[in-house]
């Protein structure tokens, strides 16, 4: 196991670590509250009086409100952003600290609670989107946190009389939570793949991503990213040059997949796509670290009828070993977080929320890089190829499958 | 005198259904957790050249949440007792997956999101259903 603590954007650790030190700071805030009612001090008394009336549902929601709350005021003290920004997360911490004030003391927060809840959700979901951050581990648990509280303020209590408006309620209740869990986890995990598709371009040509993933290790949605360097030096990128001119020569031999076949390569995964790999299991364990004589994977575009091979894919043997940065930033090794199901046996991506369809376990393999040998836009190196270019690539270079 | 020679009768605790209690978080919850198996098993479709075959486990995964949590909160024994197993079961599932991940060709991959709902989820169902059963014993 590794990587616990991955994927955390450095601006984010004082909001969790406020929430982690809330925790006993609660605690103790309530048994000296809960001693002081015992000894007859009135507020204390009325105070525990109305907590213990309060449903577990609507505890529940005020743990989580609580919870949101002060990772929103403690954002400010990493996240050096504009006065507005600071405004608004300060804003929003105290409004959902009133809110959840009014849920112990029995007044209406329902309302006001799902609507500042959808917004907080919106918003976060559009800066990330627009690139503004990337979304990482404290902004996606307090998503899910905020998700639960919206279940729990828009689910309507049952009570022993059924109401028509009841009724018809709590489906919708429940339909609206399942879709806000489905779609803001969709959007984050499109907002990735983009910015996993920008970086290899950004990190090749050296003009830098200056979000959180220039030095943040990613774990998210299937994807972990070695943190970057600075700039390459001017002996890293020769060095790169040369594995990369090297493995463009080695490769050559195999434009026709039948060659690399005969070679001991073999599909695996997907039989179409603009990305189908050839594994050579000979040289997955053969010792040989970035070899251009001997890649482990050669990776081809194939579909319609037709294929192309686009490049190599090294990949370390084991996952605890970390791959040769020959060329600094520039070749940033990386892997993958998958899902392996067993009924039946496939792969999948691990969702932006960390799961895994049921039964089906996580695993991450050793670090890997892409070495593209078909000149692509941001050079050999780049994390991944734009689509619209390979399929032009297919269409003019490819060869009859 | 009086008190000693008529006693007070202590009423025995009436078994009421609570509204907003444990069986209402534990719906919450449930579906919660449906609504992320749907959204991995895109996950899976994703990397498997969309083929629905994969799709059939999670979402008869999602369905049985869907009706346990239904059923939960109409405060049926057997759902709790069904909630109980398939968490205890999730929580083992996360257990051997940790064993897995010490095998040198593969590693597992722990983040925060990923303990929240692999491990605090899964918990969370498990105490508020054996709660649920420990108090309906009770009463």
């Amino acid at each position: 196991m590794s990587d616990s603590l991955s994927g955390i954007a450095p601006d984010h650790w004082p909001a969790l670590i406020a929430v982690l030190l809330g925790v006993p700071v609660t605690g103790y805030a309530r048994r000296a509250v809960w001693r002081r009612a015992d000894r007859g001090v009135a507020w204390a008394a009325a105070l525990r009086d109305q907590w213990a009336s309060r449903p577990l549902t609507v505890r529940w929601a005020v743990a989580g409100l609580v919870v949101t709350a002060v990772v929103h005021v403690a954002l400010p003290l990493g996240h050096h952003g504009s006065p507005l920004m600071t405004a608004l997360f300060l804003g929003s911490g105290v409004a959902y600290a009133v809110l959840a004030a009014q849920a112990v003391a029995g007044r209406r927060w329902r309302v006001a609670t799902a609507l500042l809840m959808v917004a907080t959700i919106v918003a976060y979901l559009t800066v990330v989107g627009q690139g503004g951050e990337e979304a990482d581990q404290v902004g996606l648990a307090t998503t899910l946190d905020e998700l639960l509280v919206l279940g729990l303020c828009l689910l309507p209590q049952r009570a022993p009389r059924r109401t028509m408006r009841r009724v018809l309620l709590r489906p919708l209740a429940s339909t609206t939570l399942v879709l806000a869990v489905v779609l803001s986890g969709a959007v984050a995990w499109a907002q990735f793949a983009h910015q996993h598709d920008d970086h290899g371009v950004t990190a090749a040509s050296g003009s830098g991503d200056h979000d959180h993933g220039e030095y943040l290790a990613r774990a998210q949605a299937g994807v972990i990213l070695r943190p970057g360097a600075g700039p390459p030096t001017e002996e890293q990128q020769r060095a790169a040059a040369d594995v990369a001119e090297r493995t463009k020569v080695s490769i050559g031999k195999y434009q026709d997949y039948r060659v690399a076949v005969a070679a001991g390569y073999s599909l695996e995964g997907p039989q179409e796509g603009l990305q189908l790999h050839f594994t050579n299991k000979a040289y997955a364990n053969d010792g040989r670290i970035l070899d251009p004589q001997a890649p482990e994977t050669l990776v081809y575009a194939g579909e319609h009828g037709r294929i192309v091979l686009l490049g190599a894919m090294y990949q370390m043997p084991r996952p605890d070993l970390q791959g040769p940065a020959v060329g600094g930033s520039s070749t940033r090794w990386h892997t993958h977080n998958v899902c392996f199901t067993l009924l039946p046996p496939g792969l999948g991506i691990v969702s932006p929320y960390g799961t895994c369809p049921f039964g089906a376990f996580t695993v991450t393999p050793g670090e890997m890089i892409h070495l593209w040998t078909v000149d692509p836009p941001g050079g050999p190196w780049v994390e991944h190829l734009p689509e619209p270019w390979v399929r032009d690539l297919l269409a003019r270079q490819g060869l009859p499958r | 005198m009086s008190e000693l020679t008529q006693p007070t009768v202590v009423q025995p605790p009436v078994a009421v259904p609570v509204p907003g209690g444990r069986a209402d978080v534990a719906y919450v919850l449930l579906l919660g957790q449906a609504a992320l198996g749907m959204l991995a098993s895109l996950g899976v479709l994703l990397l498997m050249a969309g083929n629905p075959v994969y799709l059939v486990a999670p979402l008869l995964h999602a369905t049985l949440l869907f009706v346990l949590a239904s059923f939960v909160a109409r405060r049926r024994r057997w759902a709790w007792w069904g909630v109980v197993v398939l968490e205890a079961l999730s929580l083992a599932g996360f257990a051997l997956n940790l064993l897995i991940g010490l095998l040198p060709q593969v590693d597992m991959t722990l983040n925060l999101v990923g303990l929240l709902t692999q491990v605090g989820l899964p918990a969370a169902l498990l105490w508020q259903c054996v709660h649920l059963l420990a108090e309906g014993k009770r009463t």
